[in-house]
């Protein structure tokens, strides 16, 4: 009988498309990977360290030119202000085939190693997590007024990092991580990072204007005073990581 | 004495010619009828007349003196002031300034204004060039012994003082009806006396007509007429004196 | 006794009742007015600036959320342009907010091509102008050597580079007094920003017409995709901080407003129950209704009015002393249309009969004889 079949067609398909209409955590993270995609970017911002006290550190300055493709990131940093920083470099890259390597002005550095004296640290700037196998929704949360999706990425078993898992709220329309939680493979909360205000890229995307970055009880704060989103990388921008050792998983 | 036309079942006035004030079937009822202050009235005032409201207390003197002077809306009934119906006046504000003069058992001064500024509110908003209210102000309270109490705040007055300024104030435009609820309730025999006297004097200059509400039969006796009201009613038993 | 002065006798017998009320009509009415005023003379700056350079036309990218639209290379846009009919010449400017002094907040800092007309508006009043393009040195303002202490010879730290002050001028717009300026071609180094600039300025020819202006716009659009020419004028009321400011200071005048109104409706209804026996007197005394009306609503309007022009003064001392803040030095130049100025206290009042006018009504419903009877 016709009728019946069609009934229970149409009650199937109401079951269905809701549940086809929202994303699943592995197509969040590739909105994410998407959002990143850059052929060159140069951005100044500035870092102040506070205390749990309130006290603030002298800020910092610092320029960082980056890259972002399908299937490499990478940032320099350069160190503007105040003087015992000054032209400092560190440079990191991370490959989605999970090679990584980082370099300063000496050699080889260590990609997790707090940059200028502050709580930001590069590895986090190049959001690698999006690239990891295992993503999970986590639910739903709100920063700052604004809802945002959880999705949680976990390191593969043979991965090395010292982050283990990455908890982020995210805006997946805006492409932007309102609150990125890193944890160690102990499960202990490393880092948070959390945006406090934004602002509108030409794509109509969002970028984060200032953030926290909290590690137990101190913070920095870092805030993006100038950029250009169309900034033409020169060559031998990277020269630093050139002949490094790349880490690989 | 004389005596109540009982067979015309109302109070009527000396003279032949129109009354100041008529009254026909006056009432005013409270709680949908249960509450009745005033139950049927009818009463002329002569113009000149001097018409003491007397009865005992609650039986509806201030009612009908406040319907008298349009400060109250009767359930029933009709008010004329020299044959013109009250309900056809457009304006009952307009009607109390230009016509008629209260005095207060209590005064009713404003307490933050001297006594001629008190004189002088009821000229406020009128028509008029203010200085000549001014000098009537003051031509009144001359004559009514306070010239030196211009400024004096009604505190600072004594009982006698106090309803001086007031009849003063009830005089200030000229009006032809002088209602007055117990002026003399608050005062001393000495100084009741003495506005009594001042009433009658301004009375006989003026050729005001004055409806007073008293229980004093020394008061009362000062009339030309009583009206005598029981229970909201005009009360057919009682004596008209003199 | 006139009506005014009975409102004015009622208002003095309650001195502490009507001075809170007049305060808080007065801070309302402070803040509307520094916020507008703030507002206004931000946006009279700006198009000062761009006035004062002589330029006609801005071109820069379209959709600028920011304070400073986003950079671009100025050659191939700017050779384009100088290709149009009217258009005398084309030059790039840089504009970014630096910090250049740990105890200073950040300033602006400009980037004028070297040798253009933008240069001539201003009056050097000491030391001597950049001799070429690639001279890394700046010129300051008045307001800035005065914030950061500056003189002929001193050294500015810009972004890492140490670079000496060797002149100080003048401008007729503020902003530019309080700002920082070197060569195009040194702002770009110094911003890492090398052939770009955010807004290409074009100087027309003065016989060009309105209609040769909107032929301009309407070409760049088409040939341009992604970018707009505007006017000074319409750059700066596109200007998210100055649209920000102007809608800043319109809620707050509409929030004192409303605040306003409350407290004068509260403050009168008040007074009208407090006065019931008074209010029954004059009407009894034959005081028409209306009068008892133009009464309260004459108190409330007094109260206002005096509150409104308490305000003004309140608003325009305080601007100026944020003017002088050094926080804020060079960054504010207040703008107060005398027409603003005499508004204000006349909507105070209005706000002032507003908020009266239901007690108003209430006190002329009274019946006299109810009111008599109360104590």
């Amino acid at each position: 009988m016709k009728m019946p079949r069609l009934s229970v067609l149409i009650m199937l398909a109401a079951i269905a498309l809701p549940a086809a209409a929202a994303p699943t955590a592995a197509e969040l993270a590739a909105k994410m990977r998407e959002a990143r995609l850059t052929p060159g970017f140069e951005a100044r911002f500035q870092a102040v360290n506070l205390a749990p006290d309130g006290q603030r550190s002298t800020p910092i300055k610092a320029a960082v030119v980056g890259q972002f493709d399908a299937t490499r990131r990478r940032l320099v940093l350069r160190g503007i202000a105040p003087e015992a920083i000054r032209d400092e470099i560190r440079a990191v890259e991370y490959r989605v085939d999970g090679c990584s390597r980082a370099a300063d002005g000496n050699g080889p550095a260590d990609p997790f190693a707090p940059l200028f004296g502050t709580r930001l640290v590069a590895w986090d700037m190049l959001a690698p997590w999006w690239d990891w196998s295992r993503q999970s929704l986590a639910g739903a949360d709100r920063v700052a007024g604004r809802e945002c999706v959880l999705v949680r990425s976990r390191a593969d078993d043979r991965d090395t990092p010292p982050i283990r898992e990455v908890l982020s709220c995210i805006d997946a329309d805006a492409g932007i991580s309102l609150r990125t939680q890193l944890f160690d493979s102990h499960g202990a909360l490393v880092r948070d990072i959390t945006v406090v205000t934004t602002m509108r890229k030409e794509s109509g995307l969002l970028a984060a204007r200032k953030v926290t970055v909290a590690v137990s009880d101190k913070r920095t704060e870092v805030e993006t005073y100038s950029g250009d989103e169309h900034y033409e990388v020169p060559v031998g921008a990277f020269a630093k990581l050139e002949g490094q050792a790349t880490t690989c998983r | 004495m004389t005596q109540l036309n009982l067979e015309q079942g109302c109070l009527p006035g000396t003279s032949g010619s129109t009354p100041i004030f008529r009254a026909e079937g006056l009432a005013l009822h409270f709680d949908d009828g249960r509450t009745r202050a005033l139950d049927g009235i009818d009463i002329e005032v002569d113009e000149g007349e001097f018409v003491a409201i007397v009865g005992a207390s609650g039986c509806g003197k201030s009612t009908l003196l406040n319907l008298i002077g349009a400060l109250d809306t009767p359930t029933t009934g009709e008010r004329y002031f020299r044959d013109r119906p009250y309900s056809a006046m457009k304006d009952l504000a307009d009607f109390r300034r230009q016509h008629i003069g209260f005095v207060f058992q209590s005064f009713h001064l404003i307490p933050t204004l001297g006594v001629l500024d008190n004189v002088l509110v009821p000229t406020i908003g009128a028509q008029g060039p203010a200085a000549g209210y001014r000098e009537r102000a003051l031509e009144l309270l001359e004559r009514l012994g306070l010239a030196d109490r211009l400024r004096h705040f009604p505190a600072t007055l004594s009982g006698g003082e106090r309803q001086r300024a007031a009849i003063a104030r009830a005089l200030i435009n000229a009006p032809d009806l002088l209602l007055a609820d117990e002026p003399t309730g608050s005062l001393d025999s000495a100084n009741a006396a003495q506005v009594l006297d001042l009433l009658s004097e301004v009375r006989r200059e003026r050729g005001l007509t004055i409806i007073m509400v008293t229980h004093d039969a020394g008061v009362s006796s000062r009339a030309d007429r009583l009206v005598p009201l029981r229970d909201g009613k005009l009360d057919q038993s009682a004596e008209v004196a003199r | 006794m006139t009506l005014f002065e009975f409102a004015l006798h009622n208002l003095r017998q309650r001195p502490a009742r009507s001075l809170l009320t007049a305060m808080a009509v007065a801070l309302g009415v402070a803040a509307a007015v520094a916020l507008t005023g703030i507002a206004s003379g931000f946006e009279a700056s700006w198009q000062k600036a761009n006035d004062a350079r002589g330029t006609d036309l801005i071109v820069t990218r379209l959709a600028s959320t920011n304070a400073m639209p986003s950079p671009f290379r100025a050659e191939p846009l700017q050779n384009q342009l100088r290709g149009y009919p009217k258009v005398r010449d084309v030059v790039g400017l840089l504009s970014e907010m630096l910090s250049v002094d740990a105890s200073a907040p950040p300033l602006f800092v400009f980037g004028w091509t070297h040798d253009s007309y933008l240069w001539q508006h201003l009056k050097l009043v000491a030391g001597r102008w950049p001799a070429n393009a690639d001279e890394p040195v700046v010129v300051i303002g008045v307001v800035t050597a005065e914030l950061l202490h500056k003189k002929v010879g001193d050294m500015l730290e810009i972004e890492g580079r140490r670079m000496p002050v060797v002149g100080v001028f003048e401008s007729s717009a503020a902003i530019e007094n309080g700002a920082v300026l070197m060569t195009l071609d040194q702002a770009q180094q110094t911003t890492d920003k090398p052939g770009k600039v955010n807004v290409l300025n074009v100087k027309l020819d003065p016989a060009a017409t309105t209609t040769d202006v909107d032929a301009i716009k309407a070409r760049i659009r088409v040939e341009m995709p992604g970018f707009i020419a505007i006017t000074s004028g319409e750059l700066v009321g596109q200007n998210t901080v100055v649209r920000i400011a102007k809608a800043m200071s319109n809620a707050t005048t509409l929030i004192a407003s409303l605040v306003g109104i409350l407290i004068v409706f509260n403050t009168m209804l008040m007074s009208v129950n407090e006065r019931t026996r008074e209010i029954g007197i004059l009407l009894a005394l034959g005081w028409h209704r209306r009068t008892v009306i133009q009464l309260v609503c004459g108190e409330a309007a007094l109260l206002t009015l005096a509150g409104g022009i308490a305000g003004v003064l309140v608003g325009v001392g305080l601007t100026w002393q944020l003017e002088h803040l050094d926080l804020l030095r060079g960054k504010i130049d207040a703008n107060f249309p005398l027409s603003f100025l005499l508004m204000m206290p006349i909507l105070a009042m209005l706000v002032g009969v507003c908020g009266g006018l239901y007690p108003a009504m209430k006190a002329s419903r009274l019946a006299p004889s109810h009111a008599l009877r109360q104590e």
